[in-house]
């Protein structure tokens, strides 16, 4: 697929937070592209700018420099009311990774879910009921439960509701931030089949996470972040059983297995102090 | 919200009470059988027929007084929260949005208002501008703005930090729209409990005033005067300040039950104990017998 009709271009972008002598280098000369019918992976430790990417596509933070265009339109550079209006389209939606804080406590969950409709304007009270069962339905979420407050159903329920309030515009790219890291295990194994299902040939799923587990799952292609940096990318499956980067061999070397982990704890420092002394 | 206020007990007394508190601040003085300023009968007598309340010092009747005096005192009151609710609560909300430069003088103005002498503060307000009912209503309710300076602007500061206002904004959501969908609905509750906390303070506050001889000026009928007048005398007739403070207490029980109501019904709390009475009332409540959960040393909960 060439490469300017990826549905995210993300070209050379470094942000940078604070000014002046508080000035701190967060997102180095990344480069990222999410095409259509793509699940793609972005890992990385905490801290290492996953979240970063994110709110500098979602134009939350401001980009030093680069350039980040999003289904064919460059977003850099846009102001204030370009921004909004472009939110409007709902082209791209973000899942946020704490659904209970992402949904207003007092909203009832089909309000929530049909915010986004809303706040273009446009649609009768029937379309909008309408249109939230149906997205309710694809999500696999009780009809029964749009009445509800977000403190009166589970933590699955609720993240499929953020799901749900995400997908309503229909966006073409939908950003998920750590989707299932507060959820308990069944639930999470859930919803991630859940996010299998919605893979189409128009849709782009960029998964942020800090969980290799997950990653593997359900993306086709990952980028390991590390510092602030691309440190590797490429198809999920051969980065998982080739990892190149030391980043990435320890990332999947800590990950705990029903045998423990595939590094032990001495080869884990070892790799660790090594890469200490690269990326000095 | 205030429909559900009315739906637990505390909520239907203020309403009682606040209904007759404006009740008699609206038809007071109309329902007053004798002048209030006017000598009727001898002083300083019990209830009698004549003079259900008794007469005062000057021999007014005075019940009349209390009647005719209502409306002042009332919308003194009323005035004092007003004062203090334009003073403090638009600049809480703005030290929210309006940038760091404002939020900082803002706080700084109102930590020096909480500091001053409350009142060494009416005194010197009335001194300077003049003594009369609404320079001591000014003084009052710009004394008592820090509190809404400060309800509103921790209200304000939750929900503009939070991820529902960056989701809805990451929708497009204007100002305008996070104030109505997603703000009102926190900041109100907390600002009509300060409001009729508030109005209670100014009350009392207005009636310590009279009696200090500042605001209203005698022979002008306030419930707080009356009160005044009253404990002068309390050697010749000990029962005469039982009328204005029975008054004064219900309307400021009317303010506080009314302030208890709107906490108990809002937010998620409020949701659940409406559901739970509702539930009640509808005989749907199955009572869970007695049950335990434990875990022993070394045990599992599952």
């Amino acid at each position: 697929m060439p490469e300017n009709t990826a549905l995210l271009n993300v070209e050379n972008v470094h942000v940078a937070y604070g000014r002046r002598r508080g000035r701190k280098q967060v997102i180095d000369s990344v480069d990222l592209q999410v095409h259509a019918g793509e699940i793609v992976g972005l890992i990385g430790e905490s801290g290492s700018g996953k979240t970063t990417i994110a709110r500098a596509v979602l134009g939350l933070a401001r980009v030093a420099e680069g350039e980040i265009s999003v289904a064919g339109e460059k977003v850099t550079g846009f102001s204030a009311s370009q921004w909004r209006d472009f939110r409007r389209r709902g082209v791209v939606q973000y899942v946020f990774q704490d659904p209970l804080r992402s949904l207003d406590p007092d909203v009832e969950i089909g309000d929530s879910i049909s915010e986004p409709l809303r706040i273009r304007g446009g649609l009768s009270k029937d379309e909008i009921r309408a249109a939230v069962c149906a997205q309710a339905a694809e999500v696999r979420l009780d009809e029964a439960l749009l009445d509800r407050f977000p403190a009166e159903i589970s933590g699955g329920q609720r993240q499929r509701a953020a799901i749900a309030r995400a997908l309503i515009t229909q966006p073409k790219l939908i950003i998920l931030d750590e989707p299932v890291s507060a959820l308990d295990a069944a639930t999470r194994v859930q919803v991630l089949e859940m996010l299998l299902s919605l893979r189409s040939d128009t849709v782009g799923l960029l998964y942020i996470s800090h969980d290799i587990g997950s990653v593997i799952g359900i993306t086709d292609r990952t980028y390991v972040l590390y510092r602030g940096g691309v440190v590797e990318h490429g198809a999920t499956r051969a980065l998982a059983s080739t990892p190149q980067h030391l980043y990435t061999r320890l990332l999947i070397g800590s990950t705990p297995t029903l045998s423990g982990h595939s590094l032990d704890g001495v080869q884990r420092r070892e790799l660790r102090a090594e890469l200490e002394t690269l990326s000095v | 919200m205030l429909r559900n206020a009315i739906r637990v007990p505390s909520g239907r007394i203020a309403a009682v009470l606040l209904g007759i508190v404006f009740f008699l601040a609206i038809f007071g003085p109309v329902l007053a059988p004798d002048a209030p300023n006017t000598t009727v009968g001898a002083q300083l007598q019990g209830p009698s027929g004549a003079h259900l309340l008794g007469t005062d010092y000057v021999g007014r009747d005075v019940l009349s007084r209390m009647l005719a005096g209502s409306t002042l005192s009332v919308l003194g009151a009323l005035m004092v929260v007003v004062i203090a609710f334009v003073v403090g609560a638009i600049p809480g909300l703005l030290s929210v949005y309006l940038g760091r430069a404002f939020e900082w003088v803002s706080l700084r103005v109102v930590d020096t208002m909480i500091a001053l002498p409350f009142l060494v503060f009416a005194v010197a307000m009335t001194a300077l501008l003049g003594n009369g009912v609404v320079q001591s209503m000014f003084a009052v309710g710009i004394l008592l703005s820090p509190v809404f300076f400060r309800v509103a602007r921790s209200s304000a500061l939750s929900v503009a930090r939070s991820q529902y206002v960056e989701a809805a904004t990451l929708s497009g959501a204007s100002t305008a729209w996070v104030m109505r969908k997603h703000f009102l609905a926190k900041v109100l509750p907390p600002i009509s409990i300060a409001l009729s906390t508030t109005m209670a303070t100014g009350l009392v506050v207005i009636a310590s005033l009279t009696f200090l001889g500042i605001g209203v000026q005698p022979p002008t009928a306030t419930w707080g005067g009356i009160l005044a007048a009253d404990l002068q005398y309390i050697a010749i007739q000990p029962l005469a300040p039982l009328v204005p403070v029975v008054v004064i207490l219900a309307a400021v029980l009317g303010c506080n039950l009314f302030a208890d109501a709107v906490r108990d019904v809002s937010g998620e709390a409020g949701r659940q104990l409406l559901n739970a009475r509702a539930a009640k009332k509808a005989g749907r409540v199955t009572r869970v017998p007695r049950a335990r959960i434990g875990l022993r040393k070394g045990g599992e909960l599952g």
